[in-house]
């Protein structure tokens, strides 16, 4: 294998950990010369200072600002630190980018993303369709195409329920005004549709892998969430195993066919002890770094398919394995944020400016 | 869909000898007594509840009314966490 090269984006690992450290951290595992790109939005990704962190970051425009800005920027980046394959890991990436795989090729950058129609139909919004075809159990789920619709369906179903967007953003809500808030909130960030979903009572599972395009597995995992944050996120996991959960995710890949990284999010209902689909999740998630210290190396599998293969075998890590997340501080200065606020759009600049140690 | 049966729900069982049990299924941890976790080994190699039940009598001198009744209830216990 020539030397490695690969670019990586969501670097940043705060109270809503992104996964490009850990995804950064697995490679050099398996090849510990890796050269390391680092994507990032924003100079604060703290990943971006960390010790075993990218070997060069580069200033990317949000995807919100376009396919064509995105990949010029790419090809710039790429002519100033050549890489050859590219991990993006923000959901609004991946919607971006699925679409334009050929493009990429063209710049010389691989990707494994599933196709646009596939990725539609995983949505949130379209969950419960997906759910039907492959006989998975999901909350009861209403779309929204405004607030008002929303409010009508929350109105049906009774409070409390979950407000959700399209990508990100679950918010409980218990009455109409604070529904129209959060919803008035999630549109404003993420654009329209609206979920409106039954809260459930039960422990939250994760299921993550990667799926091979035809309708198989290379390889899947599951935890349970031991500490859950005040925003959702599992701060601890714990390896488990039930061949139920094997047995849905088999049924989704097959479904959908799915291509690359994946974690779909499930609820164990506490009433009847049904697993509930509540989301798929397009790429590798944060904690991907846990099943790669147990010998279940996704990223490292994900390399090697891009070679053609074979791939490594991803063995399912012990169940009674757990992982917890571990703060630290790393350090900067601020000539480095300098140097990635230079190189950073304009647009992406509103954040770092209002730092009133940046003023 | 594949179903575990009971049987494997028990014998997945991981437990140690100072009565941490971890099931593998649900992610959930428990702690038993050192009788419970003499049940629940004996239970996973197969032994049947008059074997415990004779074994307990014999090993904490307890009337063997008394043991049956507390292992019912603990057997009931194991039937609420789905491992029976």
């Amino acid at each position: 294998m020539k030397p490695l090269r690969i670019a990586v984006s969501g670097l940043h690992r705060g109270d809503n950990p992104q996964p490009g450290a850990s995804i950064a951290g697995a490679i050099r595992l398996a090849w510990p010369d890796a050269f390391i790109v680092g994507l990032v939005y924003n100079a604060f990704e703290s990943g971006v200072y960390a010790a075993d962190g990218p070997n060069v970051c580069h200033a990317m425009p949000y995807p919100t600002a376009g396919l064509a800005a995105f990949l010029t920027r790419l090809a710039e980046v790429r002519g100033a630190t050549p890489f050859d394959w590219f991990i993006p890991t923000l959901d609004a990436e991946i919607v971006m980018l699925a679409g334009a795989v050929a493009e990429l090729a063209a710049l010389g950058i691989g990707v494994r993303l599933p196709d646009p129609a596939t990725l539609a139909g995983c949505g949130k919004a379209r969950l419960p369709e997906l759910a039907a075809q492959c006989g998975v159990a999901i909350p009861d789920t209403a779309v929204a195409r405004d607030v008002g619709e929303a409010l009508e369906h929350a109105g049906k179903a009774g409070y409390p329920v979950f407000l959700k967007g399209p990508f990100y953003d679950a918010l409980l809500v218990h009455n109409p005004t604070e529904l129209a808030a959060a919803g008035a909130t999630i549109l404003a960030d993420w654009g329209p549709p609206l979920m409106v979903q039954e809260p459930l009572v039960g422990t939250e599972f994760n299921v993550m892998g990667l799926g091979d395009g035809v309708g198989g597995l290379l390889g899947a995992c599951a935890v349970r969430k031991l500490i859950v944050s005040d925003k959702g996120k599992g701060n601890g996991s714990v390896m488990v195993r039930d061949a139920r959960l094997d047995e849905i995710t088999r049924r989704v890949m097959a479904q959908t066919r799915w291509t690359g990284p994946f974690e779909l999010e499930f609820i164990r209902d506490r009433w009847d002890d049904a697993y509930r689909l509540i989301e798929i999740n397009p790429r590798f998630p944060a904690w991907v770094g846990f099943p790669a210290q147990l010998g279940a190396n996704f990223p490292a599998a994900w390399v090697e398919w891009m070679h053609g293969g074979p791939c490594r075998s991803l063995p399912v890590p012990p169940a009674g394995r757990f992982f917890l997340r571990h703060q630290i501080e790393v350090t900067g200065d601020m000539g480095q944020v300098s140097a990635l606020l230079e190189a950073m759009p304009s647009s992406n600049n509103h954040e770092l400016t209002t730092q009133p140690n940046l003023s | 869909m594949t179903m575990e049966t009971d049987s494997m729900r028990l014998g997945d069982l991981m437990l140690n000898d100072r009565g941490f049990v971890f099931d593998p299924n649900t992610g959930e941890s428990y702690q038993v007594s050192s009788t419970g976790l003499l049940c629940l080994r004996g239970l996973q190699r197969g032994a049947t509840i008059e074997e415990l039940v004779a074994q307990l009598v014999a090993t904490h001198g307890v009337e063997r009314i008394t043991v049956r009744c507390d292992m019912d209830s603990f057997l009931w216990d194991l039937k609420q966490l789905g491992w029976l």
